[in-house]
């Protein structure tokens, strides 16, 4: 049987795919980053603090115009009540009730209003009356302020209430209120400033409170947010990631269960169908990687049944089961080599039947293929287990009796000589007819006869030459450094 | 998340600074009385602007003081209406209020004085009366009606007065008579029953008189007695801090000056003649610094009187079902 090409051994049952490595490098996991609950709360608390600040921002505006609404609407209410006495008073000419007018209202409004000073003006815009508090001397009448005359001048032309705002800018946060004096006519103008200082003061307390309401706002909506996200976006997303990692780590069932009713589901859905399909895929692939396997061992144990049986085949000899020439010189060489190397005796025993011709002639090839069987069957029943038997060529067999030195191999040759002489060999199919035949034994040993593999055939050889020579069905034991036959 | 980021920054910056706060301004003033007239305006009367066949105006003023007082008070006014509008202005005073009316009736003067209540009562004889200005007393263009116990008296409200004596100043005095009545009807008290006796003082300061001499429980005088200087016409000194105000009427407007039979825009010249002439300045107080203590005049419309004519028809309405004939609202046909 001719050996199995390389090309057969390699049974590819599955159909493959080639894949491009490429992809499969850019999917490879990168290095952890920032992980995404840090990320939507490091959104949250900048998002919440923009609001927070805006928050403060617009409250600090929204505090800031009631205040300065309420503060004018005082101002203009104390300035407005001062306007029709001072107006009567001075429609009388009666100056000196002006002046206990701005007098007591400067006394009495400073704390309550801020008022700091206060002048009444005639219909032409001069100066009648005047009271100012401490120590203010920012923007008094006839003063160098040039600012603060503009002012006075348009408020006496004015028939309207006029206000305005001095910027902080101006030393002391000041608001100048001009309301016309009119009783029946315009007599003159009440012009008042008041200082805002309470005003920023209660701005600014305001102010701290909004802060920490918005503060405490924020933290309850940073809280609130993170609890939606962990629940909205988080536990979910958190699940969809331990099923892709279950489903990473082999377990295929592994499934999501949102019930969110938005993107997520659908997410986890889509996942769901995928992680579906995928484990059909993987079950269909592994009964189909089974069914492969399993044909595959078939194959193999067929494959391996047939090497052995080439083996077999490759060391036996067909006719008789026993070990070929091939391999008896292999042994033979193995045997040599350990014997050399440990000093172990063997022996070997060439055999041959005599006349063996005779029977082919008499009976025809088949029976004398049954003698050369029952020969072969016989010699292995006679022989130890540890003994190697092989047939050498046509009637030949040749034999190795290991651990074996020259005399006893003499005497199993003899024995062997004598029970080949007393087997009665079945030539015919019926096994009507008995045939007796016998052998000649040439015997060598080693290292006694020869030291080589050739040189032991050799000696055996010529032994059994010798045996033949001498009448047959005897035994010749080969003769140390006896020449080769010719 | 770098673009929500701006977003969020873009948004609450767009919040934030869209407003800007207002730090100057102005509320309007008060309508009307308020508004000099122009320096620049002209007054003086042409010739086409007078009535026929005259040459000058005429003005009756009330007779509700001294004549001598008149004279005195209205006199420089006169005077000086006649320098600014160009023709002379010849003073009268009116020995009666039923004189008085008959003459503006009769188109006999085309300027008239009159009380209030004696403008509507005026007016519903003649439509055409034209408000010209009113006065301005002690700075003051309105005054109130009281109604005064003396300080020590009982009463605390006006529902106290029922049966006791209260006096009034004249039966055609809006704020010494048909104010003070209308409010003790709305006290519940009908002063043609309920009260223990009435009388008519003929002056506010005699009225105040009245009580702090015990010869009534409460008056019903002007509030310009509190204001002004001690009357003394009722010839004893009246010390109005002995007197306590039980009431207080809304406020009322004071005498108007009228004109009858002159063209629209006489009448605006005219009244901003008279709108000119106040304290403020050294020339005007020249002219009233002598006068009873009239600071200057305003413009007024008609409606301002609205009250009183209500007032009018109740209290007629009222005295009426009494069978009061005539009262004050009898005036209507003289």
């Amino acid at each position: 049987m001719a050996p199995l090409a390389p090309e057969e051994r390699a049974t590819p049952v599955l159909p493959t795919r080639v894949v491009d490595p490429a992809p499969l490098t850019k999917l490879r996991p990168r290095t952890p980053g920032i992980g995404l609950r840090a990320r939507l709360a490091l959104l949250v608390v900048i998002a919440v603090t923009i609001f927070t600040a805006g928050r403060v921002l617009l409250s600090r505006r929204g505090a800031a115009e009631p205040l300065l609404d309420e503060a004018r609407s005082r101002a203009i209410a104390l300035t407005g009540s001062l306007t029709v006495p001072c107006a009567m008073a001075l429609a009388v000419h009666a100056l000196e009730r002006i002046d206990r007018y701005l007098d007591a209202a400067a006394r009495s409004a400073r704390g309550p209003f801020g008022l700091v000073d206060v002048s009444m003006l005639d219909h032409e815009g001069h100066v009648v009356a005047h009271a100012s508090v401490g120590a203010y001397r920012g923007g008094r009448l006839g003063s160098e302020n040039a600012s603060m005359n503009a002012f006075l001048k348009e408020a006496a032309a004015s028939p309207d209430t006029l206000w305005r705002e001095r910027s902080p800018a101006e030393g002391q946060h000041l608001m100048d209120v001009a309301v016309p004096a009119v009783s029946g006519i315009r007599w003159g103008t009440i012009v008042a400033t008041f200082d805002l200082g309470d005003v920023d003061a209660r701005m600014a307390e305001e102010l701290h409170t909004s802060v920490a309401v918005a503060g405490a706002l924020a933290l309850a909506l940073m809280l609130a947010m993170a609890l939606g996200l962990e629940r909205l976006v988080l536990r979910p997303i958190r699940q969809l990631r331990n099923a892709t990692v279950a489903i990473e780590g082999g377990d295929l069932a592994a499934r999501t269960e949102l019930r969110s009713r938005d993107e997520l589901e659908q997410l986890g859905t889509s996942f769901n169908a995928m992680a579906s399909r995928l484990e059909k895929y993987t079950t269909e692939l592994e009964r189909m990687v089974a069914e492969r396997t399993s044909e595959l061992g078939r194959v193999n144990d067929q494959l391996r049944n047939a090497n052995q049986k080439l083996k077999e085949l490759a060391v036996r000899d067909p006719l008789t089961g026993i070990l070929n020439r091939r391999r008896f010189d292999e042994l033979l060489e193995f045997e040599v080599r350990r014997g050399t190397r440990a000093r172990h005796p063997f022996a070997m025993l060439m055999v041959d039947l005599d006349h063996f011709k005779r029977v082919n002639d008499t009976y025809g090839h088949p029976a004398g293929d049954r003698v050369l069987k029952a020969i072969a069957e016989h010699l292995k029943a006679k022989l130890r287990s540890t003994d190697i038997v092989a047939r050498f060529g046509g009637e030949e067999f040749a034999i190795l009796l290991l651990d074996t030195d020259r005399t006893m191999a003499y005497q199993t040759a003899l024995k062997l000589c004598e029970s080949i002489r007393a087997l009665p060999i079945h030539v015919d199919d019926d096994d009507t007819g008995i045939e007796q035949v016998t052998a000649s034994i040439g015997v060598a040993t080693f290292p006694h006869d020869a030291a080589t593999t050739a040189d032991i055939i050799e000696a055996a050889d010529r032994a059994l030459y010798v045996a033949k020579n001498s009448g047959r069905d005897q035994v010749v034991q080969a003769e140390r450094n006896v020449r080769p036959r010719s | 998340m770098r673009s929500i980021i701006l977003c969020l920054l873009v948004l609450v910056a767009g919040v934030t600074g869209c407003e800007t706060r207002a730090t100057s301004g102005q509320l309007s003033g008060e309508p009307g009385g308020a508004t000099d007239p122009p320096a620049t305006a002209t007054t003086m009367l042409a010739s086409t602007e007078l009535p026929l066949h005259r040459v000058g105006l005429r003005y009756i003023v009330t007779p509700y003081v001294e004549r001598f007082e008149i004279e005195r008070y209205f006199r420089p006014i006169a005077t000086r209406l006649g320098a600014d509008l160009g023709v002379p202005v010849t003073i009268e005073v009116a020995p009666t209020y039923g004189e008085q009316l008959e003459r503006v009736a009769t188109r006999a003067v085309e300027l008239v004085t009159l009380s209030p209540l004696n403008y509507v009562i005026a007016r519903q004889r003649v439509p055409e009366l034209v408000p010209v200005a009113s006065e301005i007393i002690a700075g003051s263009p309105t005054y109130s009606s009281f109604i005064v116990v003396r300080a020590d008296d009982g009463a605390m409200r006006l529902a106290d007065l029922r049966g006791r004596r209260v006096v009034f100043v004249d039966e055609r005095s809006a704020s010494g008579f048909l104010f003070p009545y209308v409010s003790l009807l709305d006290a519940g008290i009908d002063p043609e029953r309920d009260l223990g006796g009435v009388s008519f003082a003929g002056t506010h300061a005699a009225a105040a008189m009245d009580v702090l001499l015990g010869r009534a429980d409460a008056a019903a005088v002007a509030s310009t007695l509190f204001v002004e200087e001690p009357n003394t016409s009722a010839g004893t000194a009246l010390d109005v801090g002995a007197l306590r105000i039980l009431y207080k009427s809304a406020t009322l407007p004071l005498d108007v000056t009228c004109a009858v039979g002159l063209s629209e825009s006489a009448v605006a010249k005219v009244r901003t003649a008279f709108l000119r002439i106040n304290t403020r300045t050294a020339a005007g107080r020249d002219v009233l610094g002598r006068g009873r203590r009239i600071t200057g005049f305003m413009a007024v419309d008609d409606r301002l009187y609205d009250d009183i004519r209500r007032a009018l028809a109740r209290v007629s309405a009222h005295r009426a079902r009494h069978g009061f004939q005539p009262t004050a609202v009898s005036l209507r046909s003289p």
